[in-house]
């Protein structure tokens, strides 16, 4: 209890140190922010059938282009209510995650990927040619923003509590997620699909499980992206992007939601602090992936993990050594 | 007499032209231990396999009591109330040694994806559940102390009995055992052997497939001998010692002097 109480004050420090941060920030670094928030949504989502469930995805792109021009089009030309159109969402990822997770059950490793792929590059080409539906290259405009009852969100300002509010949600929903008798099945079929199946896990619906909720994640991240954006188009849904959101379960630590948050926020915040080096800031990121890969493959979490473990035992040790 | 647990009906399996498994029927009785033996390639795993739902049989069929297991699929046997280990070990590497005792358990739970999320209370009644009877399970196999430890970092031996541990916690009747005596050195087989009488004596039928003959002698009540997919021989053990068939086949002539 005790415990809980600590993590909640933790969390209240974390989350208004980040508002009062944002409200004295410039547009850029709010912006920033925005993007970081969507990204831990859309990481979150992708932990779940990449992360646990060892299935590669590189359709992130893709469904969140979906999430986004679904939005964009209930909020635009079919003018519906953003509330109503953010449900709309989880049709979505429902559809999606069946859609895409019966022809991957009876794939693997790279062929899986390849699948993926290819749906991303539909769902891309789509977006790009149905010019009636999604504007074509020049994208959909004057998308609208979810606004509370309490004020109209014009400013970014007020969007971006929204925005947190989510993600807040997110991460709690995840972490239940993952730490229950789900994410131990999850973790199962990746370690041993044939163990896992004798032990009664029934792994087609597991995996379809795991599919549907990464979908419905991308989706919604896909949603809150148009809104805070208020404009999208195809050029941000390529298959490089899925790449970067594979990086960013990577570097943070697969499997763990406080992993996945380091890996969004090191992969989003990284590239802009690089920025004044102009030229050459993608090679140093590059470079700085590549390193990390090589020497902790696991990602960053766990070797923090294991950091302070070892720094307590330290202590420990000297103040048991300082006593006698 | 007691009634048939698990029998098999002129079960038949081919890979192509081969046929591994070739109008096998051989019935277990409950509340016993049952060993199927037969030299190396003799379709001893393929049978285990079959049992399991791994691979469709090519003809004949299987029955758990009254149930059908022919065309089940591997998870919905799980549930049926059979266990099993594997030949080769097959754990979650990555999890702990409780966790991989609890997954064993996911089937008997109850609440759904969207109900672990919206019924709190319940949630954790259900965690803290799986999460005592597995560390019963842990304490009755002897493993309590490696609850904790990563399940990769643990010494062959106890994943081993760490896979029982599992098997067990899927509330079996039956368990099917895939060499569970290989690759023990002769104290940990004799422990092993030990826990497997106290399964015994606990009330659950053993379906074993061994390669060492201490631990088949000692503890089987009945034997099934198969060679190139075919019974050759079956009964109690001194009868299987004495069968000149399977001396011939398996054995080999030392046991000729076994008395």
């Amino acid at each position: 209890m005790k415990k809980r109480i600590r993590m909640v004050l933790i969390w209240i420090v974390i989350l208004t140190a980040l508002i009062i941060f944002f409200k004295q920030s410039n547009t850029y670094i709010q912006s920033v922010i925005n993007q970081l928030l969507c990204n831990i949504i859309l990481v979150l989502g992708l932990n779940f059938i990449t992360g646990l469930t060892g299935q590669m995805n590189l359709a992130t792109a893709g469904m969140l282009a979906l999430g986004a021009y679904t939005y964009g089009i209930l909020t635009t030309s079919a003018g519906w209510n953003p509330w109503v159109a953010l449900l709309a969402m989880f049709a979505v990822g429902l559809a999606v995650g069946r859609g895409l997770g019966y022809p991957s059950l009876r794939l693997k490793g790279f062929y899986l990927s390849l699948t993926t792929i290819g749906f991303a590059e539909i769902v891309r080409l789509l977006a790009t040619n149905l010019t009636d539906l999604t504007g074509g290259v020049n994208g959909l405009n004057y998308i609208r923003r979810l606004e509370t009852f309490f004020y109209k969100s014009e400013a970014k300002n007020d969007y971006f509590m929204i925005l947190l509010a989510f993600t807040v949600l997110a991460i709690l929903v995840a972490y239940k997620i993952v730490n229950s008798k789900w994410g131990r099945a999850y973790k199962a079929i990746r370690d041993n699909m044939e163990a896992a199946e004798a032990s009664g896990i029934d792994i087609s619906k597991i995996k379809i499980q795991a599919f549907t909720l990464s979908s419905i994640y991308s989706a919604i991240a896909g949603a809150l992206y148009a809104g805070f954006n208020m404009y999208i188009n195809p050029t941000s849904f390529t298959v490089a992007a899925s790449q970067n959101y594979v990086a960013m379960l990577m570097i943070g630590g697969i499997g763990s939601v406080p992993g996945n948050i380091l890996g969004a926020t090191i992969v989003t915040v990284l590239p802009e602090l690089l920025r004044k080096y102009q030229d050459y800031y993608w090679i140093l990121f590059c470079t700085i992936c590549l390193v990390m890969a090589i020497l902790v493959p696991d990602g960053i979490y766990p070797l923090l993990k294991k950091t302070v473990l070892w720094l307590k035992k330290k202590l420990v040790k000297k103040s048991a050594a300082g006593e006698g | 007499m007691s009634s048939i647990i698990l029998s098999l009906q002129n079960v038949t399996k081919k890979f192509g032209g081969l046929v591994a498994v070739n109008d096998l029927s051989l019935q277990v009785k409950e509340h016993s231990i049952h060993a199927l033996i037969g030299p190396n390639g003799s379709g001893k795993t393929t049978t285990t396999n079959m049992i399991e739902g791994v691979f469709p049989v090519t003809s004949g069929k299987i029955f758990y009591k009254d149930i059908e297991l022919t065309n089940m699929k591997t998870h919905q046997i799980a549930r049926v109330g059979i266990g099993r280990t594997f030949q080769n070990i097959k754990l979650y590497d990555t999890m702990t040694a409780l966790e991989n005792v609890m997954v064993g358990g996911h089937q008997h739970t109850q609440l759904s994806l969207l109900g672990t999320l919206l019924k709190v209370r319940e949630a954790a009644r259900e965690e803290k559940m799986l999460k005592e009877k597995a560390e019963a399970m842990l304490e009755y196999i002897g493993l309590i102390d490696v609850r904790n430890e990563i399940v990769k970092n643990l010494p062959y031996g106890k994943k081993k009995l760490l896979e029982l541990a599992r098997a067990l916690m899927t509330d079996p009747e039956l368990i099917l055992l895939d060499e569970p005596a290989a690759g023990l050195n002769p104290s940990e087989r004799a422990g092993f052997v030990n826990i497997l009488e106290r399964i015994y004596n606990d009330g659950k039928t053993l379906f074993l497939i061994e390669h060492n003959m201490d631990v088949v002698m000692n503890i089987s009540q009945m034997i099934t001998v198969i060679n190139f997919g075919a019974k050759i021989a079956e009964g109690t053990p001194k009868e299987i010692q004495h069968n000149p068939e399977v001396i011939k086949a398996y054995l080999g002539d030392r046991y000729k002097v076994v008395k």
